[in-house]
């Protein structure tokens, strides 16, 4: 998770005061409470109707599934 | 197959060869799904076909698809650098992109 997003709230900002809004992530258990803390976990993918050839090469991928909105921002 | 032109045809190409790489990493973990595999059919042969007309009609798109023993039609296509009308520039093809 070396990403901008979490760069960003360990640095230098961190240590101002004053308005400087602090993004933090949803920690919450997230429907996994049954699960130890501490490892990580990849649920199986189940197969499912896949997109048009054409809207799977635009999107990047042919499953919906994985087409998902990163509101973060990408790794660099 | 209806007829299309060449750049229809690398499109079908380009996009067949992407959802065959795409299904090719689920099969890898799902190995006995059988949907999976009646899609992975599917698109191999779209992508053949696709390449097959294409290779009929304007020339190989890898180098072990020359088929005359007249000319080196290999030199008749664009080479990667010189891109496609403009679009931008792949490596490893003559005359597409993606394909393997």
């Amino acid at each position: 998770m070396a990403c901008s997003y979490h760069n960003q709230a360990a640095g230098s900002q961190n240590m101002q005061s004053g308005s400087y809004a602090f993004p933090c992530p949803n920690t919450g258990v997230g429907g996994m409470e049954h699960y130890p803390v501490g490892m990580g976990y990849v649920p199986w993918q189940q197969w499912q109707q896949t997109y048009s050839l054409e809207q799977g090469f635009q999107r990047g991928t042919i499953f919906p599934d994985l087409d998902l909105t990163f509101n973060m921002g990408r790794c660099r | 197959m209806p007829v299309y032109d060449q750049n229809q045809l690398l499109s079908i190409i380009d996009q067949a060869s992407f959802a065959m790489d795409d299904v090719l990493l689920y099969l890898d973990t799902h190995p006995c799904d059988k949907a999976a595999l009646n899609y992975y059919q599917y698109v191999r042969d779209l992508r053949q076909n696709a390449k097959n007309n294409y290779e009929a009609n304007f020339g190989p798109l890898t180098v072990d698809q020359v088929r005359s023993d007249q000319y080196w039609t290999w030199v008749q296509g664009r080479w990667p650098w010189e891109g496609r009308g403009g679009a931008s520039v792949c490596g490893t093809m003559k005359n597409g992109c993606s394909t393997r």
